[in-house]
């Protein structure tokens, strides 16, 4: 029996090291975007990579988000595997038609077996940084028939899908929350995989399941615990990606326990919960006690004050209380 | 410079072959052999063959107008009817007038200049990969005004990658003259901004435009980054076909009827005595008959069943 060694690294080390292992695996492996090379990101992900791998494989880009997501197409259809960054994931609404039409749709349009391209962009509130800089964009993202889209909550989910995703054949939408950048967590020091499309149990429970992902994975583990003392037991279920989804890993968890509460930081309408929602009364219509209940973003463009952002976006109070009206 | 003889008979026969397929297209749409809607490029012929006699079949093409560019860069006609009737083909790799990874053609958008960086991006993968295959892309006057194309020319001359972007100027975008959507009198005005060289050519003129794409092509391959090429031509159809055309007069129409490059080059082989006038018959009888028998082939295809449709889908 070996004995698996472990390391404490940060969410934003995590992803980084998946960059850099991933570069040095295979040399087709390109890495670039705004700032990412001698400014090491706007977030501090890749830095060092300019130094390891140098300027023909880490490249700045001007701002032109446009021309980064075209040409990552481009670089993937002849033989290279770009992973790039938009710095903020509300900027892919500048580049939207590369990111749904283009690189959503090509695959299938041309019957081309492979088109390897990892988006990598932060996303979410952040403490007031104003509507573009806090979006969280993945609504809009799993409406495309073509894109994958990772939403890692912690260091090891985030290293080992980035991992997954570099080496697959097909584009990725990889979203970091911003917050979680400095979260420590344990990853192995030898290399692994997360798969797409599993689910994560980050916390098991009989009386309600909350169906979460991303920063909103800790705030209703949080709700879970203070739960917990007044003897109502919540699974926390991780998604960990929305295209492939695990839905046998949400339908399982809601015949258990019969109650359903999605959680997300985006907002509510037309939302990812809608969609998991629609499943659910499709598939395990009969295993529910009780209505589901989102719990999710108001719908207004988040505004320029840490104050005012709180008060829009889901905090643990209100997973405790969504969790209780279902009781 | 200097063109071969063969190179100049190779342009005239590529400037009837694309003439041809265009005039079949049209026929086919009209008849309702195929339903997709149609945009076709006659009057567009000379640049799209000047550079399709020059690439090198793996070199990287973002066809313009019409299907002009996928005839020019030699995919076989039998593919293009097939893709335009969306009929399934027989081979294992997929090849149609917009999609042919063997002969550089990657896709095109339906959105205007958004597929501009996507061949950008391609010319870093040479670049990257250090191999000499060059990449050229049309789009026209309309499309120089999009977003993507700036950044993407931009990008494209920061990073001294192997590409040509040749600007179609046919004068309107749809119903909008040059006139009103540029300030000024050439596009190609806009190379010095990005540090590029610009051109400007008579896009009717098959021989020139030879010589500068030649040039630029060569520049590329060889290190030297980008090059723009405006092209000025006139498209001899609607914007797609059953266009009112309420937008342009009916003389202006038939003046550059006169100037059309299948037309002039003609006339200036025969003057030369390079063709004569049995040449001209036999090869537009030779090529009439390859177009029918690719037609009859795509037509005696099978469309494909809609698991075939999606079965590259893997979520």
């Amino acid at each position: 029996m070996t004995t698996t060694e472990k390391t404490e690294l940060t969410y934003r080390w995590a992803i980084n090291h998946a960059i850099a292992e991933e570069m040095r695996r295979d040399p087709t492996v390109i890495f670039y975007g705004e700032d990412v090379g001698k400014h090491g990101g706007n977030f501090g992900v890749s830095r060092a990579l300019l130094d390891e791998f140098g300027e023909q494989r880490v490249l700045d880009t001007p701002i032109s988000e446009q021309a980064i997501i075209g040409t990552a197409l481009g670089a993937a259809l002849t033989g290279l595997r770009p992973v790039v960054e938009i710095m903020f994931a509300g900027f892919l609404c500048t580049c939207f038609d590369g990111i749904f039409m283009k690189l959503g749709t090509w695959q299938q349009r041309y019957h081309c077996a492979s088109l390897p391209v990892v988006v990598r962009a932060p996303m979410g509130a952040a403490g007031g940084a104003g509507a573009e800089h806090s979006f969280s964009p993945e609504a809009l993202l799993i409406h495309s028939p073509g894109l994958k889209v990772a939403v890692p909550s912690t260091p090891y989910d985030a290293k080992g899908l980035l991992k997954t995703a570099i080496r697959g054949d097909d584009p990725v939408i990889y979203l970091e929350h911003i917050l979680l950048y400095t979260r420590k967590g344990t990853v192995p020091s030898e290399e692994y995989l997360v798969p797409f499309g599993q689910a994560d149990i980050k916390r098991e429970g009989k009386d309600a399941t909350i169906v979460t992902y991303s920063a909103m994975v800790f705030k209703a583990l949080a709700a879970a615990e203070q739960l917990s003392q007044e003897g109502i037991e919540a699974e926390v279920v991780d998604l960990r990606t929305l295209v492939p989804l695990d839905e046998e890993a949400i339908l399982n968890s809601v015949k258990k326990t019969g109650k359903l509460v999605i959680v997300h930081e985006a907002m509510e309408r037309g939302g990812v919960a809608g969609e998991i929602t629609a499943i659910v009364a499709d598939k395990a219509f009969d295993y529910l006690d009780a209505p589901i209940k989102r719990v999710a973003a108001l719908n207004v463009p988040l505004p320029h004050s840490a104050k005012l952002e709180a008060m829009c976006i889901p905090q643990e109070k209100n997973i405790v209380e969504a969790v209780k009206s279902l009781l | 410079m200097e063109i071969p003889k063969e190179k100049l008979l190779e342009l005239y026969q590529k400037l009837v072959t694309c003439r041809k397929v265009d005039d079949k297209l049209y026929e086919l749409n009209t008849t309702g052999v195929f339903s997709g809607w149609l945009h076709l490029g006659a009057g567009q012929e000379a640049m799209p063959v000047a550079v399709g006699s020059i690439l090198h079949k793996d070199d990287y093409l973002k066809p313009g107008r019409g299907e002009h560019c996928a005839v020019a860069k030699g995919i076989p006609l039998k593919s293009i009817f097939a893709s335009m009737m969306m009929k399934k083909l027989e081979t294992e790799k997929p090849e149609s007038a917009i999609y042919a990874p063997e002969y550089g053609l990657l896709g095109i958008s339906g959105s205007l200049g958004e597929d501009i960086p996507i061949y950008v991006g391609a010319a870093l993968s040479s670049k990257q990969l250090g191999t000499d295959r060059a990449t050229v892309c049309f789009f026209g006057d309309g499309t120089a005004n999009r977003g993507p194309v700036h950044e993407a020319m931009n990008l494209a001359a920061v990073w001294k990658l192997p590409i040509v972007f040749i600007c179609e100027n046919n004068q309107y975008a749809i119903s909008m003259h040059v006139s009103g959507a540029f300030a000024v009198a050439d596009i190609a005005d806009r190379a010095a901004g990005y540090g590029m060289p610009g051109i400007v050519v008579d896009g009717n003129d098959v021989v020139a435009c030879y010589e500068v794409a030649y040039n630029a092509i060569n520049i590329a391959r060889e290190g030297g980054g980008p090059s723009f090429i405006e092209a000025k031509t006139y498209r001899l159809r609607g914007h797609w076909e059953g266009d009112p055309e309420y937008y342009r007069p009916k003389e202006e129409i038939e003046e550059w009827k006169k100037k059309e490059p299948l037309k002039r080059y003609t006339e200036e082989l025969l003057e030369l005595g390079i063709l004569t006038a049995e040449d001209v018959e036999r090869c537009d009888a030779e090529i009439t008959a390859e177009i029918e028998e690719a037609v009859k082939y795509a037509e005696s295809l099978p469309s494909p069943s809609l698991e075939e449709l999606t079965e590259t889908l893997r979520l």
